[in-house]
C-alpha cells in the first residue's frame, strides 16, 4: 500500500503541473464577474469539462434558476485535475495557492471520490465525498486508424485487448495482415500512476488477461499467464505519457504529413477523444483563430470484446466542514440546472454522453464521427483498492523499460537567480540539479539513463559542446554516481542547443534497443547560441528533418526527443519544432520552481 | 452437499448482514436527542428514495426540519432509542420493520399518500434471449436469480459481448432495497405469505438467496442501469415510479417485467409516538406540495392498495438481517 500511496503522491505531483497550468485560482474567475452578495458555490472541476462547466455557469449566474430563497447564488468554477485535487481534499487545500476551497468537485470518474475518503480515513479524518450523481459520461475505447481497424476485420471481428497481445508479439507486424508498409504493431497508452484512462486500460487487460469480468483479484495478478500477457501488451508500448492528448496530437501530425499509420498503430483513449480527433480538434480545444481539420486518416473507436470502464463525472456536492448547508442546498439547485435536458444537449455539444436519460445519446456520438453509441455492451467491474495497489505496483515491472539520454544545459545563464529579491532562492542551475537528482527515483531500476551536460568550451582542454557525465547504466547502479556528478556542476558558457541535440540524437539512434523506449530528454533555457548564428536556421531544419525521418516509416528507430522549456528566456517554438518532429511534447518550466513537477512529468513517459 | 449448502446459507446471510451494517456504518448520522414533548420545529425523516418529495415539503414548510437518509438507518436509530424525529416519509411497511425492532412500538399509525408496483427493468434485447429460458417462459425474479453471474453465451441466442448476466437491487438497507428483496423472495417461493422457518432449512433457497443478495448495490442502480445501457445491468429492481421519471429517451432500449407475485411500495407518513406533535405530523399528509411532489416522481397518489403484496413484515426484517 505505501508503494501506491508512492505511485498516487507522483502522480498528484504531476497533476499539480497540469492544474497549475490551467487553474482560475483566485487570480481570476474566468470572466465570471463579482458574486455580490450571493451565496458562492466553488466548483473545482476536472479540466476536460472545464470550458463546458464554465459555459453552464456563465448561464446560470444572474439567471431567474440561480436562486435560494431569496438569495441568489453564484457559481465559480476551476479546473483542477482529478488527482491534485483528490490530493488536496485529503491533505490540506491551503486557498492562497490553490484556489478556493470547493463545495463541488466533479472528477473524471467516481473512483478518485473513494480515493479522497480511504485516504482520510486512514488519517483518522472523516469521509467528506458522497455518492454524486454522474452529469456526464464516456466510456474508454482502443482508438484505432481505420484502414488497420479494417485489416484486423472490425466490426465484424470483435476485438480486444486478448486480441493486442498477438499483435504486439508478431514478429512480423502488419505484414501479417498484408500490410509491411505500416511496419510492427504500435499502441499508445498513459501512464496508470497519472491517467485516468491509462488507469483504465491496464484494469481492462488485465481482466482480459484472466478471462474476468469482475472480481479481479490479487491471485489473480499473481498468475504467470496474466503477467506474460501484461509484459507482451505493455512490449508494444511507444511510450507512455501523461495524457492521452501527447498522442493524439502527434499522430494528428503525423497524419498531416501522411504518416499516420507508421507512429501508432492503437491508443487506448476515451470515445470522447475519438470524436474531437476525427472532427480535426485532436486535443479538444480550439485556440483563436483555429479552424478544425479532419484527418486525413479517421480513427476508429474498438470497444473490447471483453468490457470497459465509463468515466462517469459525478457531481459530489463536498460534506466538508468549511461547506455550510447554504452551500450545499445552492449547489443542490445548480446540479438540477446542470441535469436539465437543454443543458445536457451542451454535454453531447462536448462529444460526451449524457447523465440525465431524458437526453438521447445521439449527434456526434454517431457513426460518422468512428464511435457506436449501441456500445459498450459490457463493462468490467473496478477492482478492490488493494488489488488495485498490487496491479500498479505490478505494472511498475511489466512496463516497457526505457534507454534515456538526460542532457542538461550548465550555459552562464543557468547562473542566473530565480528571484533577484530573494537570492536564498537559488540559481536555476542549483534548483534543475536538485530536481534531477530527485527525478532519479521515478526511473525504474532496469531503466538505462545517461547523463550528458552541454555548453560551450567543456572539457580538459575547453573545447567541447557536450561532455558525458555518466555512460549509459541501469538506473539502480548508476543513479548515485548520478548524483555525485550533479554536485559538481556550474555555470559555463554558451548554448549549443541545435548542435548538441543533433550529437546526442544521434548518438541515442546509433544506440537504439527496440525492446525499450528510446528518448533524449534536453533541458534548457535559452536560445541557440554557438558563437555563428549564421547557420542556425541550417542546424535547426538538418535537426528536424533527422528527427522526422527517423520517427516515420516501417523501419524506424524512433528516438524521442522531450524538450524541457526551463525559465522565461528559452526558446519555446524551438523546442516545440523538436518535439513535434520527433513525435513526443515538449514540456514547460518557464516558472523555474515548477521544474520539479515537470521533471516528474517528463519521466511518466518512461 | 447439504453441508455445502449449509455453508453457502450462512455466507449468504452474513453478506446481507455486512452489507447493510457496513451500509449503515457510511450512512450514519448524528443526532440530537430531544424527547417527543419537546418545543421547536418538527423533525421529519424521509427515506432516500423519497428525497424530491422532502425537498418540496421542506420548501413549503421552512419551519420544518427534514433530513433524507436510507430507511435501515432511521430504523436502527429508532431501536436504539434515538428518538429524535417526530415524523417518517417512508415505504410501508417500514414502520412495522422499525417496530419490530423495538420492544414497545413507537410508530402506531401511518397516513398512506401514494403508490407505485416494483417492477423489474430490463434490457429489452436481453430478456428476450432470458424468457425462454425461465419456467413458462415468463422472466421473474426466480429465474434471475437462477441466472445471475451466468454467461449469456450459456442461453440460446446469447452474445458473447454481452459478458455475464448482470442483476441490480437498490442498497441493502434502502427502503426500496428491502421491499424489492422481499419481492424476489416470494418469487422464488411463488407466495408471498411465507414465513420464516419456510427458508431457515431451505438449502436450495439458501444458495438462491445468497446469489441475489450478492446483486445488492451501493447506491440505487436504475440511473447507472439507464445511463449505461445495455453494459452495466441487464436487469435492475426498481419502483414503477422511478422507472417512469427516470427512463427518459431510451425507454424503447428496456423492457418492464411485472414479477409474481405482484408487489407495491405505499409511501406512508408515519408520526413517531403520539400527541400533538403526531397530530402535526398527520396534518403534513395533505400537504399539496409534498402530493405534487410525488406525483412528478411517477407515484400514484391516492388511492393506495390496502396490502403491499409483500411478505410480513417480520420476514422482511428477518430478511434484511436488521438487529438493534
Amino acid at each position: 500500500m505505501k508503494r501506491f500511496v508512492g505511485t498516487a503522491l507522483a502522480a498528484v505531483m504531476l497533476l499539480s503541473v497540469t492544474a497549475a497550468c490551467t487553474s482560475s485560482g483566485k487570480k481570476s474567475n474566468n470572466g465570471l464577474g463579482d458574486p455580490g452578495n450571493c451565496i458562492v458555490v466553488d466548483v473545482a472541476t476536472s479540466p476536460e469539462k472545464g470550458d463546458l462547466m464554465l459555459s453552464l455557469a456563465k448561464s446560470f449566474d444572474g439567471s431567474d434558476q440561480a436562486k435560494l430563497g431569496k438569495d441568489c447564488i453564484f457559481v465559480r468554477p476551476q479546473n483542477k485535475s482529478s488527482g491534485a485535487a483528490a490530493q488536496l481534499l485529503y491533505t490540506n487545500w491551503n486557498e492562497a495557492t490553490d484556489g478556493p476551497r470547493p463545495v463541488v468537485w466533479s472528477p473524471a470518474a467516481s473512483s478518485w471520490g473513494q480515493l479522497v475518503n480511504e485516504k482520510r480515513t486512514e488519517a483518522g479524518q472523516g469521509a467528506i465525498v458522497p455518492n454524486g450523481e454522474p452529469f456526464m459520461l464516456t466510456p474508454l475505447t482502443i482508438a484505432m486508424p481505420k484502414p488497420m481497424a479494417d485489416a484486423l476485420g472490425y466490426p465484424a471481428t470483435p476485438i480486444g485487448w486478448s486480441d493486442i497481445l498477438p499483435l504486439a508479439k508478431n514478429q512480423q507486424g502488419w505484414a501479417a495482415f498484408g500490410h509491411p508498409e505500416w511496419g510492427p504493431f504500435k499502441l499508445g497508452k498513459t501512464n496508470p500512476n497519472f491517467s485516468t484512462s491509462g488507469l483504465n486500460a491496464l484494469i481492462a487487460q488485465t481482466y482480459a488477461a484472466s478471462g474476468k469480468t469482475s472480481g479481479l483479484s490479487a491471485e489473480d495478478l499473481a498468475n504467470p499467464d496474466v503477467v506474460s500477457f501484461g509484459t507482451g501488451v505493455e512490449s508494444s508500448v511507444v511510450h507512455y505519457g501523461d495524457t492521452t492528448l501527447t498522442f493524439l496530437n502527434n499522430l494528428y501530425r503525423a497524419d498531416q504529413r501522411g504518416q499516420a499509420l507508421t507512429y501508432v498503430s492503437a491508443v487506448a483513449v476515451e470515445e470522447k477523444s475519438v470524436i474531437d480527433y476525427n472532427l480535426g480538434n485532436p486535443d479538444g480545444v480550439l485556440s483563436p483563430g483555429e479552424q478544425p481539420r479532419p484527418p486525413r486518416i479517421p480513427l476508429v473507436a474498438i470497444y473490447p470484446k471483453e468490457g470497459t470502464l465509463f468515466s462517469d463525472s459525478p457531481y459530489f456536492v463536498l460534506d466538508a466542514p468549511w461547506v455550510t448547508q447554504q452551500q450545499k442546498d445552492a449547489a443542490r439547485v445548480f446540479e438540477r440546472f446542470v441535469q436539465q435536458p437543454q443543458n445536457q444537449q451542451q454535454v453531447l455539444a462536448f462529444h460526451f454522453r449524457p447523465g440525465n436519460p431524458a437526453v438521447a445519446v445521439g449527434d456526434p456520438i454517431v457513426a460518422a464521427n468512428g464511435v457506436d453509441p449501441s456500445q459498450p455492451q459490457t463493462l468490467l467491474e473496478v477492482p478492490q483498492p488493494a488489488v488495485l495497489a498490487k496491479l500498479l505496483d505490478q505494472w511498475s515491472a511489466q512496463r516497457k523499460k526505457a534507454r534515456v539520454t538526460l542532457v542538461l544545459d550548465v550555459s552562464g545563464s543557468m547562473g542566473e537567480q530565480i528571484d533577484p529579491k530573494r537570492p536564498s532562492a537559488g540559481t536555476k542551475l542549483g534548483l534543475a540539479k536538485q530536481a534531477i537528482a530527485d527525478a532519479i527515483p521515478l526511473f525504474s531500476q532496469d531503466d538505462i539513463v545517461e547523463f550528458d551536460i552541454f555548453s560551450t568550451g567543456l572539457g580538459d582542454q575547453a573545447n567541447q559542446d557536450v561532455v558525458q557525465l555518466v555512460p549509459p547504466g541501469r538506473v539502480g547502479d548508476v543513479g548515485e554516481q548520478l548524483r555525485r556528478k550533479l554536485d559538481d556542476l556550474s555555470p559555463q558558457n554558451a548554448t549549443p542547443l541545435y548542435d548538441t541535440t543533433q550529437k546526442l540524437y544521434d548518438a541515442a539512434v546509433a544506440n537504439f534497443d527496440p525492446t525499450r523506449i528510446n528518448a533524449v530528454v534536453l533541458l534548457t533555457d535559452g536560445k541557440n547560441d554557438d558563437g555563428n548564428q549564421g547557420d542556425d536556421d541550417q542546424q535547426l531544419q538538418r535537426l528536424l528533418g533527422a528527427l522526422r525521418s527517423g520517427n516515420e516509416g516501417q523501419l524506424s528507430h524512433a528516438v524521442r526527443v522531450f524538450p524541457i522549456a526551463y525559465g522565461a528566456d528559452a526558446d519555446v517554438d524551438a523546442l516545440k519544432a523538436i518535439a513535434d518532429a520527433s513525435s513526443s511534447a515538449e514540456y514547460d518550466a518557464k516558472d523555474p520552481t515548477t521544474i520539479d513537477q515537470v521533471l516528474t512529468a517528463v519521466i511518466s513517459n518512461f | 452437499m447439504k453441508r455445502l449448502l449449509a455453508v453457502v446459507a450462512s455466507v449468504g446471510m452474513i453478506v446481507v448482514a455486512v452489507v447493510i451494517r457496513s451500509h449503515l456504518d457510511a450512512s450514519s448520522t448524528s443526532v440530537t436527542a430531544r424527547g417527543n414533548n419537546a418545543s421547536g420545529p418538527l423533525t421529519v425523516v424521509c427515506v432516500t428514495e423519497l428525497r424530491a418529495a422532502c425537498d418540496a415539503l421542506a420548501s413549503s414548510h421552512p419551519e420544518l426540519h427534514t433530513r433524507v437518509e436510507d430507511a435501515s438507518v432511521t430504523a436502527l436509530a429508532l431501536a436504539k432509542g434515538h428518538d429524535v424525529i417526530d415524523g417518517w416519509l417512508t415505504l410501508d411497511p417500514w414502520p412495522d420493520i422499525a417496530n419490530g425492532l423495538l420492544s414497545e412500538p413507537v410508530i402506531t399509525a401511518e397516513s398512506a399518500l401514494a403508490s407505485s408496483p416494483l417492477v423489474i427493468a430490463m434490457v429489452k434485447e436481453r430478456a428476450a434471449v432470458l424468457a425462454p429460458a425461465c419456467p413458462g417462459g415468463t422472466i421473474g425474479w426466480k429465474c434471475l436469480g437462477d441466472n445471475v453471474g451466468r454467461r449469456w453465451t450459456e442461453l440460446t441466442g446469447g452474445v458473447q459481448a454481452w459478458g455475464n448476466i448482470t442483476v441490480g437491487l437498490p442498497p441493502a438497507g434502502s427502503a426500496a432495497g428491502v421491499l424489492l428483496f422481499g419481492n424476489a423472495v416470494s418469487g422464488y417461493f411463488g407466495r408471498a405469505d411465507i414465513a420464516t422457518n419456510d427458508f431457515e432449512n431451505d438449502d436450495a433457497f439458501a444458495a438462491w438467496r445468497a446469489k441475489v443478495a450478492g446483486t445488492f448495490s451501493e447506491s440505487d442502480p436504475f440511473l447507472p442501469f439507464v445511463q449505461q445501457l445495455p453494459a452495466k445491468y441487464a436487469a435492475v429492481g426498481v419502483t414503477q415510479a422511478e422507472e417512469q421519471a427516470g427512463v427518459g429517451a431510451r425507454a424503447d432500449q428496456i423492457t418492464i417485467v411485472q414479477p409474481t407475485p405482484a408487489a407495491t411500495a405505499i409511501v406512508v407518513l408515519a408520526p413517531i409516538g403520539s400527541g400533538a406533535r403526531a397530530t402535526q405530523v398527520e396534518k403534513l399528509a395533505a400537504a399539496p406540495a409534498l402530493l405534487d411532489a410525488l406525483k412528478q416522481a411517477g407515484w400514484a397518489v391516492g388511492q393506495a392498495p390496502p396490502q403491499t403484496g409483500l411478505p410480513a413484515p417480520g420476514v422482511l426484517l428477518a430478511l434484511s438481517g436488521l438487529h438493534p
